[in-house]
């Protein structure tokens, strides 16, 4: 999901989003305790973009159980990767032309 | 903005939070006051003292996954992170090899050679706390933890102090220990205060 006339992708540009990606991006997949620990974002928040993500293919969500503890992993998917990567690139060509 | 700087600054300040429980401190300033009792009252003990160590880093690591990573959430890191920590798993081995052979050759030098050792023997005693202080420089140079350095200079000047003070390595070791835990004691009481509650995911 992108891109209105100026290019940036807003499912990823969304400040919570963007954060949620970013964490993400620099590990290969991480439970909702972590994510939430890591942005600060209240748990129906990140379940709510989560979703959007997943609906986007950015992000993959594995459900399983640690004992008797519900875990919820995600991880970043390649159209995801590649997504944020574009994202990134395009800012930077925004910001830093030089 | 996330540019490929801040991801870099982002990936290691989540690594070095996912170690900011103190545990493993705690265990490393314990294992050195249990070497320092040895070598200070249990002689005997003292050459197999940090085998208990070795033997108890397993369980410890199993202990602290079990009350850790409830608080702060379950991570799997980047194939670069993990290759890293490989690495520097390696590095460390091969260091702790470096030191056993120059303990060794220390001891084979100062008794059973003619050779003049009034220097060497002087400085013997701040050897292993200098050693140990060297490698957790090098494991803070590698990890990026940057409390490793603080580790490192308190070993350092334990190994000047025992030197001045004409002691043997115990009592450097076992202070050095003394502080490590201290820190580490403080750590963990901050960790567990800050991440009271346990989230489901």
């Amino acid at each position: 999901m992108t891109e209105p006339n100026n290019g940036i992708d807003r499912l990823i540009h969304e400040p919570a989003r963007l954060t949620l990606v970013a964490n993400l991006y620099v590990v290969d997949s991480a439970d909702f305790t972590y994510l939430s620990r890591r942005t600060g974002l209240t748990d129906g928040n990140i379940s709510s973009h989560m979703t959007r993500l997943e609906d986007a293919d950015y992000v993959s969500v594995t459900k399983t159980f640690e004992g008797k503890r519900p875990r919820t992993t995600y991880k970043l998917t390649t159209t995801g990767r590649k997504a944020f990567d574009k994202y990134r690139n395009h800012l930077t060509g925004i910001l830093d032309p030089n | 903005m996330t540019n490929q700087h801040d991801l870099k600054a982002l990936e290691q300040e989540a690594f070095s939070n996912a170690y900011s429980d103190g545990i493993f401190d705690l265990f490393v300033g314990i294992s050195l006051i249990w070497i320092g009792v040895a070598w200070l009252w249990l002689p005997d003990l003292a050459g197999l003292a940090g085998i208990l160590p070795a033997v108890f880093i397993v369980p410890m690591i199993e202990i602290r996954k079990r009350l850790v990573e409830p608080k702060i959430g379950y991570v799997k890191w980047s194939d670069a992170r993990e290759s890293q920590e490989r690495r520097t798993l390696t590095q460390m081995l091969g260091f702790g090899v470096l030191v056993l052979a120059v303990g060794v050759g220390v001891f084979f030098i100062t008794t059973q050679t003619d050779a003049d050792t009034d220097v060497l023997a002087n400085v013997v005693p701040a050897l292993p706390a200098w050693l140990l202080g060297i490698g957790a420089g090098l494991f803070g140079f590698v990890s990026g933890v940057g409390r490793a350095f603080w580790y490192a200079a308190i070993l350092s000047v334990a190994g000047g102090v025992t030197i001045w003070l004409d002691q043997g390595p115990g009592v450097g070791l076992f202070v050095s220990g003394i502080l490590i835990t201290l820190i580490a004691v403080t750590m963990v009481v901050s960790f567990f205060g800050r991440y009271k509650t346990v989230e489901a995911s």
